[in-house]
């Protein structure tokens, strides 16, 4: 249905879905991923625009296609003289009372777009916990979106991605490799990406993480019980 | 972000309005879309964002209708090349000129022409109805999915002076880097029906598209450190 870079092989960079947003063309999941994105980081808004302002610029050089005197017509009969805020505006869910800890952004987000969701944090091993977020059925197998919350100074246990994987930061920030990474920062790894073991830092870390294809752990045995200890 | 005056709004000089004809026309070539027509009257552009206020402020159904006039056969036109029959084409773009009526108060001619609000709103309405024919999403009717995740209108806008380097970035691409860039936004193309709608192989539009992408993203960061 869209042009999704990364499942010809590509690793898309957030300008790219940013543009695709802004074309009204990403995917459900990654719209979810650029909707929080975009409402913790302002130069991703800023970009945004631009390429909404692009959209624009191409509608107003769009040769015109006709268009039937009815719709006008229509148009010309529903609305209101009065005009402004005619039409009541659906009403927005109220945050579910949940005693659930959850970034505001999620929240926000998650009682909006899939009120259904189940907010539990599902416990993977100590210090580290999980929501899968069930946004649409139609989404292909082999990939998920999820919340993951680490503690401070837990790590997840070295793995790497058949995949390509984004990660937003909602709160806190976390280190992988030499990088610190903070809120509203967007980190894309490619498919076939090198092991990596990304660690909480001094106030723990809470990511949103589209994930393609499958996880493999290094050794898993012995990586996964190392990871599990405190640092 | 620079003050605009309402005489010469939106994001780029009057006479800039409409530079690249040229490519928009290979785009239509390749999509052979319904014959165009010319509009009878046409109101300069820079004109638009005032019709809106017009809108906003008394009502007035002459300015609506003046929009109406530009800007819908160029919303069905869009709506069309992104794949929408002519009949969907048609509901999406009074569903788009309802709302233009009801939420013209909250357009702001300092953020944004008057293009970029009513594509975003003609892209979200879109958006909505692609969601109920395509995704089987557990959700009921009024849960508004994507359509909100880009809000109604839009809240945040980019400074006038950075949309033009953006544009002139685009400008600057290989006018084919630019056209398949379009082809595979504006037009929801996937690689492969560029592929064939351009008659180059996939690799060639994948790479040149990774090319394409990769100036404008050095353009975007030259824009930020500025």
């Amino acid at each position: 249905m869209t042009a999704v870079f990364y499942s010809q092989g590509q690793t898309p960079t957030p300008e790219w879905l940013l543009m695709q947003y802004a074309a009204g063309t990403l995917p459900p999941y990654e719209s979810m991923l650029i909707a929080a994105y975009l409402a913790l980081n302002s130069a991703a808004k800023q970009q945004l625009a631009r390429f909404e302002a692009e959209g624009g610029r191409m509608l107003e050089e769009s040769a015109p296609v006709k268009v039937t005197g009815a719709c006008l017509n229509n148009i010309l009969a529903i609305i209101e003289p009065a005009g402004v805020a005619a039409r009541p505006h659906p009403a927005v869910h109220a945050a579910k009372a949940s005693d659930c800890p959850l970034p505001e952004i999620m929240r926000r987000l998650l009682s909006t777009h899939c009120p259904q969701q189940k907010l539990a944090w599902r416990r993977l091993a100590p210090g580290i916990a999980r929501i899968d977020i069930q946004l649409c059925r139609t989404e292909p197998r082999q990939r998920s979106l999820a919340l993951v919350r680490v503690d401070a100074g837990r790590a997840a246990p070295s793995h790497r991605h058949q995949g390509v994987e984004m990660t937003l930061v909602l709160e806190g920030s976390y280190q992988d490799g030499s990088r610190s990474y903070g809120a509203g920062e967007m980190v894309i790894l490619g498919r076939d990406s090198v092991p990596h073991s990304p660690s909480a830092g001094a106030e723990g870390c809470v990511c949103m993480v589209l994930t393609e294809g499958a996880v493999w752990l290094q050794n898993p045995v012995l990586r996964w019980l190392s990871a599990v200890m405190p640092r | 972000m620079s003050a605009v005056t309402l005489s010469a709004p939106p994001s780029y000089p009057v006479g800039l309005a409409f530079p690249r004809v040229s490519r928009l026309t290979m785009v239509m070539t390749a999509q052979a879309p319904p014959r165009p027509l010319a509009p009878a009257a046409p109101v300069p552009a820079h004109e638009h964002a005032a019709l809106l206020q017009r809108v906003a402020k008394t009502q007035d159904r002459e300015a609506f209708v003046s929009l109406f006039h530009f800007y819908a056969p160029r919303v069905k036109s869009y709506l069309m090349k992104s794949g929408a029959d002519e009949a969907t084409a048609e509901e999406i773009v009074q569903n788009t000129f309802i709302t233009v009526w009801e939420k013209a108060g909250g357009y702001d001619p300092h953020k944004a022409a008057a293009s970029t609000w009513i594509f975003t709103i003609a892209r979200n309405k879109r958006i909505d109805v692609l969601r109920r024919q395509k995704f089987v999403a557990p959700l009921e009717e009024d849960d508004q999915f994507l359509q909100n995740l880009a809000a109604e209108t839009p809240e945040d806008y980019a400074d006038p002076a950075t949309v033009e380097q953006l544009h002139a970035a685009i400008e600057t691409l290989p006018a084919e880097q630019a056209r398949l860039l379009r082809l595979a936004f504006f037009d929801d193309m996937s690689h492969q029906a560029i592929s064939t709608t351009t008659a180059l192989p996939l690799g060639t539009v994948k790479s040149r598209l990774r090319l394409a992408m990769e100036k404008l993203r050095q353009a975007l960061r030259t824009g930020e450190q500025r």
